[in-house]
């Protein structure tokens, strides 16, 4: 689980090669993080601007983290543990016609407006066949897998021909998606057969490997933070209650990525995939990071405060002597703060919320960088290696340019209210709407509720139980329930 | 605030302008902007851009986003390789033996 950044010395490494050039990384990291260290943040570029993209989410969402590793193409780095011998490649320099073609599109882009594509070429017939024969392999047509590795591109299939793996878990009274506060606490409320999924490992939920993570750094501050020691120890005993529910099966590691109509979820873990039945889905998953609309909001070294505590925790990313702009407010905000000083890191604090005084306080008390009454207006990248993001003083219309301000970091952690997740649900046919009060899209139902949780019955008759934050933001700050 | 640099979705690279541009050219329904503009149709499935794309909507419609029709969110939530599908041996269903529909 938290393991603790290395030292340069006396540690294992592994040699993987990258785009032909080989690279001593240190073992126990994801691939990203590994990349990450060695000065490699750009994976990618945008396919239509040619934006440099790099890791993001660190949960496996987002697009531009794809490698090709092994001769995979594909492959999701933030996901993918290091190996000796690894042959790593970007991939978006496949056009048909090369990389100077790929340069020159994306130069090119700004001039081709949105929906070009059904507007432009297409009259008269015979001129628009020669120009779609010499537009469409500008996109990039991919590569397969490389034939020697067929038997590792595929694992599933080959593992089918060998020996039928045990993927269908089977039926469930219960199948809990979350193993946070809120999937914890329902999962113990389960009398029958009860799974419970986690994308984590261990239970506990998003924020827990974190606050263990800073409860076992020497300079914790945890003592000034009591919403953090109490959201620690809250957690903590949650977890605590897990083993005494026999009835209860824990899958970490695992993720629901689809909802079969009427009662069937489909699992993913690693590479593999695995089916499951319930009667009543709670539906704990919680919430996904919101960056936010600002100009640059696409930046390599921009990210949510859940894909800093992956990075950190699980793939130990190392952030000793570097300097982090953290903005934003409320329980993650402070979370990020503490744990990225306690790691090692100069941090700067951009407060863009009200509330937390108490919080305010023991960071000036710690001699924290710290800035209130500022609005992020725009990010920028500069380099490989830096962030460099802008400010206008809130409230105020943005003035002459001497009440901008400029900080520059080499990670900025941007602690947005997040949005609840909402697919499985909607597939399994819940009716959902976008409240913005709950940041996000939520059962239409909830509009008119004003209790905590919410069930609904779907079609099919089986049930969703709503729980935690994936009902959006409550009235009142229950985050660290 | 220069919105050809906001972007909407990182997947297929829409920009705030693009979405912008392409409700002014007649597409008002989110699932006609889908279509047109690619947002939500890449790797993530929307995870990082629809419900900004519902907000920025409702603020060009001048609407409650609450009404905004969702477009159709298919399984599975995230892109598989074939062979992991083939790979898996689902048992039959009691009460979906009898139903061939498809529910798109």
């Amino acid at each position: 689980m938290a393991q603790n950044p290395a030292p340069a010395a006396g540690l294992p490494t592994v040699a993987i090669t990258f785009d032909g050039e080989t690279l001593n990384c240190r073992a126990g990291t994801s691939l990203a993080v590994a990349l990450w260290d060695q000065g490699i943040r750009h994976l990618s570029h945008s396919h239509k601007f040619g934006r440099p993209r790099g890791v993001t989410c660190a949960r496996g969402h987002c697009t531009n983290f794809l490698l090709r590793v092994d001769g995979v193409p594909n492959v999701r780095s933030c996901e993918t543990p290091l190996h000796d011998g690894m042959v790593v490649a970007t991939q978006d320099t496949g056009t048909f016609y090369g990389a100077p073609m790929q340069k020159m599109l994306a130069l090119g882009s700004a001039w081709f407006p949105v929906g070009f594509y059904y507007k432009w070429f297409t009259r008269p017939a015979t001129l628009s066949r020669f120009f779609l024969d010499r537009i469409r392999p500008m996109t990039g047509v991919g590569r397969l897998p490389d034939a020697a590795r067929a038997a590792r591109a595929l694992p599933a299939a080959a593992e089918a021909a060998a020996t039928p793996p045990q993927t269908d878990l089977g039926q469930f009274e219960t199948i809990v998606v979350g193993a946070g506060p809120s999937g914890l606490r329902a999962a113990a409320e389960c009398a029958g057969t009860t799974l419970l999924l986690d994308d984590h490992v261990a239970a506990g939920g998003q924020r827990l490997a974190a606050l263990r993570e800073l409860a076992s750094c020497r300079d914790s501050h945890l003592g000034r933070f009591p919403t953090l020691a109490a959201a620690l120890e809250r957690l903590e005993a949650a977890v605590a209650r897990l083993p005494a529910h026999d009835n209860v099966r824990f899958l970490g590691g695992a993720r629901a990525i689809a909802g079969y109509h009427p009662d069937g979820v489909l699992v993913r873990r690693g590479s593999e995939l695995m089916v499951a039945r319930f009667k009543t889905l709670v539906w704990a998953a919680g919430a996904l990071d919101t960056i936010g609309l600002f100009p640059g909001n696409d930046t390599p070294g921009l990210f949510g405060p859940r894909a800093l505590y992956r990075l950190l925790t699980r793939d130990g990313l190392e952030v000793d002597g570097k300097h982090a702009l953290i903005v934003g407010g409320g329980l993650d905000f402070w979370l990020s703060a503490a744990l990225l000083a306690a790691r090692g890191a100069a941090i700067s604090l951009v407060v863009t919320e009200g509330g937390c005084q108490s919080e305010v306080a023991a960071a000036v008390d710690l001699k924290w960088a710290l800035n209130t009454g500022l609005k992020l207006d725009e990010v920028r990248g500069n380099g490989q290696h830096m962030v460099q993001a802008v400010f206008v003083p809130r409230r105020n219309a943005p003035g002459p340019l001497g009440s901008h301000m400029h900080l520059e970091a080499d990670l900025a952690v941007i602690c947005g209210r997040g949005k609840p997740a909402y697919d499985i649900p909607y597939q399994l046919g819940a009716d959902l709407a976008l409240l913005p009060e709950r940041g996000g899209f939520v059962p239409r139902a909830l509009a008119a509720s004003t209790t905590g949780d919410l069930e609904l019955t779907l079609p099919g008759g089986a049930r969703i139980l709503y729980a935690g934050e994936t009902l959006g933001h409550l009235p009142t700050d229950q985050v660290s329930r | 605030m220069n919105d050809n640099r906001i972007i909407l979705c990182r997947c297929e690279d829409v920009t705030l302008r693009d979405f912008r541009q392409a409700y002014a050219e007649g597409f008002t329904e989110l699932e006609s902007l889908k279509r047109y503009t690619g947002l939500g149709t890449g790797f993530c499935q929307g995870k990082g851009c629809l419900s900004e794309a519902v907000l920025e909507l409702a603020v060009l419609r001048d609407a409650d986003p609450a009404g905004i029709r969702l477009t159709n969110i298919r399984p599975p939530a995230e892109p598989l390789t074939f062979a992991q599908l083939a790979g898996l041996d689902i048992p039959e269903h009691p009460a979906q033996a009898d139903t061939g529909e498809d529910q798109s």
